[in-house]
């Protein structure tokens, strides 16, 4: 079981993934959509290795950023969204 | 964080994290039904603080905990990939009528690893690897020996086909009565060629497939009931029945 502070990261990458795709010019008329999101962060990750030997990975990104004597590990995460069709 | 940090390996780490893009690609096709306009992820790209740890045989990870500094960084990049091309790069899974290395208690762990390292998994792998006459103990570094594990592959993968037979008649011709059996898996090594005794004396065989076989037995052999035919079908199977009236 990943720690209850971090989300599956199933949910993380779903929550990431979802966006309005519409631009809308409103009185200026026009309606653009988005083709491509490039989206980078750091990320806190849990990785837990189960006693089946099936690993959990859980995934939040950093809620804050404080120099703190010890600092959490960031690693980092790219994603690259396309439009559906 | 978790409590306990254990190492683990990369395949089983690339194995749930494409199923958790699995699963985020799933629950986001459920929503594009009420929403046509939705993304898809086309690639992710990880880099991860691990300390990487290799103990003689396999390379394992340690994530990188809070405070710790020096840890080695590992990007992992997943792209989408069409069917076609899965289809191209992808061995075939293990058939019903192929075995498994994994299954075959005999063969020790190491040489499973060695069979692994050269892309031996299963039972016609190694065949294939044997076709195209492959030294087999000059690319593991003589840890594996093919007529060794051949025997025992051969034996594992007739523990999977085990012979039966559902019928048994008798024929009698001008070279004497010949015993006519019918069945499942008989003679399934084409290299062998099987033996029978009959009554304690040994028949000739005179043909042996995988679904038939006929045996020549001496008229004289014959009781009124209890006759018993004894096989050797290869190396590693004997099969014993109990003809009580084959007339």
């Amino acid at each position: 079981m990943i720690d209850e502070a971090f989300l599956k990261l199933s949910d993380f990458i779903q929550e990431l993934s979802e966006h309005e795709s519409k631009v809308e010019g409103g009185d200026y008329g026009f309606n653009m959509e988005v083709e491509e999101i490039k989206l980078g962060m750091p990320i806190q990750l849990d990785i837990v290795v189960e006693e089946d030997g099936k690993i959990a990975l859980g995934g939040v990104p950093p809620l804050y950023y404080v120099e703190t004597s010890v600092m959490p590990v960031f690693h980092s995460i790219k994603l690259s969204l396309g439009k559906d069709k | 964080m978790a409590a306990t940090n254990r190492a683990w390996n990369l395949e089983s780490f690339l194995d749930s994290l494409i199923v958790e893009l699995d699963k985020a690609r799933e629950t986001l096709a459920v929503k594009a039904i009420n929403k046509p306009l939705t993304y898809a992820v086309k690639d992710l790209n990880l880099e991860l603080q691990l300390f990487p740890n290799y103990d003689g045989k396999k390379v394992r990870f340690t994530t990188a905990q809070p405070g710790q500094t020096g840890a080695s960084k590992i990007g992992i990049q997943l792209g989408s990939i069409t069917d076609q091309q899965i289809r191209k790069t992808t061995k075939e899974p293990t058939t019903r009528d192929d075995i498994s290395i994994d299954i075959i208690e005999e063969i020790d762990e190491d040489t499973k690893d060695s069979l692994r390292k050269i892309g031996v998994s299963s039972v016609n792998d190694l065949e294939k690897v044997e076709k195209k006459n492959v030294d087999l103990e000059k690319v593991s570094n003589k840890k594996v020996n093919y007529k060794k594990l051949s025997k025992l592959l051969q034996k594992a993968r007739r523990t999977n086909l085990p012979p039966s037979i559902q019928r048994a008649s008798m024929s009698v011709s001008t070279e004497g009565k010949v015993l006519e059996l019918e069945g499942n898996n008989l003679g399934i090594d084409r290299q062998f060629s099987p033996v029978a005794v009959f009554n304690g004396d040994l028949a000739e065989v005179l043909s042996c497939d995988t679904v038939s076989m006929q045996v020549r037995v001496d008229e004289k052999q014959f009781k009124e009931k209890d006759n018993v035919l004894v096989m050797a079908l290869d190396p590693f199977t004997v099969l014993k029945i109990n003809i009580n009236n084959p007339l």
